[in-house]
């Protein structure tokens, strides 16, 4: 028979999960709004690429993976500035708060495409598919732009 | 003998104009540039064997004869490498449309020769600029090369695979047409930005003594 102590943990236990699947229901209902997406097209011979995108969750979410048909894998990556050493570090997960747009750009936030199997050309497209904490999955069909000519400047100025 | 005291102020004030003449002549203070500093002595590169992008062998001497500028990279590198070499093609266009500028190499050095090959650095450089040159070494000309640079890189240890990242400084170093380490750009770099300071420091570069 279960002590009284276990029984208060079930019971908040309990409230958790109920919390949890209230949240998933909440935010299943809107995911985020993805915009502005586009990955950098690759110099030969790159194994690498990077995608930049802005994600505006209205009620707060966190992006937790990323995956492409383009790339063996998709990791979050942030630059860290340390001492002058610009450290590229690998995220679990990116907070995305409530109403506020979270731009991943160049030279900061960005997704860092692993494994490109074949060079992204300028004018096609890359299929993206972003899961986020909250249950949402949102596919983005991503443009690949040449860069040399200058990076697309996202909507609203910062 | 005794000489006047007004003899005595006037040959002193003299005395005082010379020194600082001297002295402001001989050790003019640096240029304050937009973004980055110019060095307060131009330092010299050690002795250290690099390969090109060609596979031939490079010296720190060979610089030497005219401006160069040099980003720490690695040709793996997803998003500020591009950026910065997207940005030093814009900086080249720039500066042969402006008629005071001396000419200037540009150079990404790779930091991560386990995956840069000659071969490898040549087809990515080329892809932001066709007379862009790649350089490349061993670990210790490398760690030469870029401690006299103020440039730090880090290179995970004992990686079996090809997937692992650099860190490294996103600086651009300018050397002048002695081989010397000049000025360290700090990013972000503007092209507009860097061209004026380019042109300011190569101008006082050219009025040196």
């Amino acid at each position: 028979m279960a002590s009284p102590e276990v029984g208060r943990c079930m019971t908040s236990f309990v409230r958790i999960l109920v919390a949890l699947s209230l949240c998933t229901a909440v935010a299943a209902a809107e995911p985020p709004a993805v915009s502005d997406a586009w990955i950098r097209a690759t110099p030969p011979g790159a194994r690498t690429a990077a995608a930049y995108l802005t994600i505006v969750s209205a009620g707060g979410d966190r992006l937790v993976g990323a995956a492409t048909p383009a790339a063996g894998a998709v990791e979050i990556h942030t630059h860290v500035a340390e001492a002058g050493l610009q450290r590229m570090v690998r995220l679990a997960e990116l907070a995305v708060p409530a109403g506020e747009a979270v731009r991943l750009e160049p030279g900061g936030r960005h997704l860092m495409l692993v494994d490109v199997s074949k060079p992204l050309e300028a004018g096609t497209h890359v299929a993206l598919s972003l899961r986020f904490a909250g249950g949402g999955v949102v596919e983005v069909e991503v443009p690949v732009v040449d860069a040399r000519a200058g990076a697309p400047a996202p909507h609203a100025a910062h | 003998m005794r000489l006047p005291a007004a003899a005595i102020a006037a040959a002193a004030a003299a005395l005082g104009i010379a020194a600082w003449l001297l002295v402001g002549t001989r050790a003019q203070a640096p240029l304050e540039i937009g973004a980055g500093y110019v060095l307060a002595t131009p330092r010299p590169l050690p002795a250290a064997e690099l390969v090109d992008e060609r596979g031939e062998p490079f010296r720190p001497g060979d610089f030497a004869g005219r401006w160069s500028f040099l980003y720490f990279g690695y040709t793996y590198c997803p998003d500020v490498c591009p950026l910065t070499l997207v940005e030093l093609a814009n900086l080249k266009k720039l500066l042969a449309a402006e008629p005071l500028a001396p000419h200037a190499d540009y150079y990404l050095v790779s930091v991560d020769p386990k995956r840069d090959t000659p071969a490898r650095l040549r087809e990515y450089v080329a892809y932001f600029d066709p007379e862009f040159r790649g350089l490349t070494g061993s670990p210790e000309a490398l760690a030469a090369l870029a401690q006299a640079t103020e440039t730090l890189y880090e290179v995970p240890e004992g990686e079996a695979g090809d997937n692992y990242l650099v860190s490294h400084s996103s600086n651009v170093v300018l050397l002048d047409p002695a081989g010397l380490v000049h000025a360290v750009f700090t990013p972000p770099h503007d092209p507009k930005s860097v061209a004026a300071d380019f042109t300011k420091v190569a101008a006082r570069y050219a009025e040196r003594p």
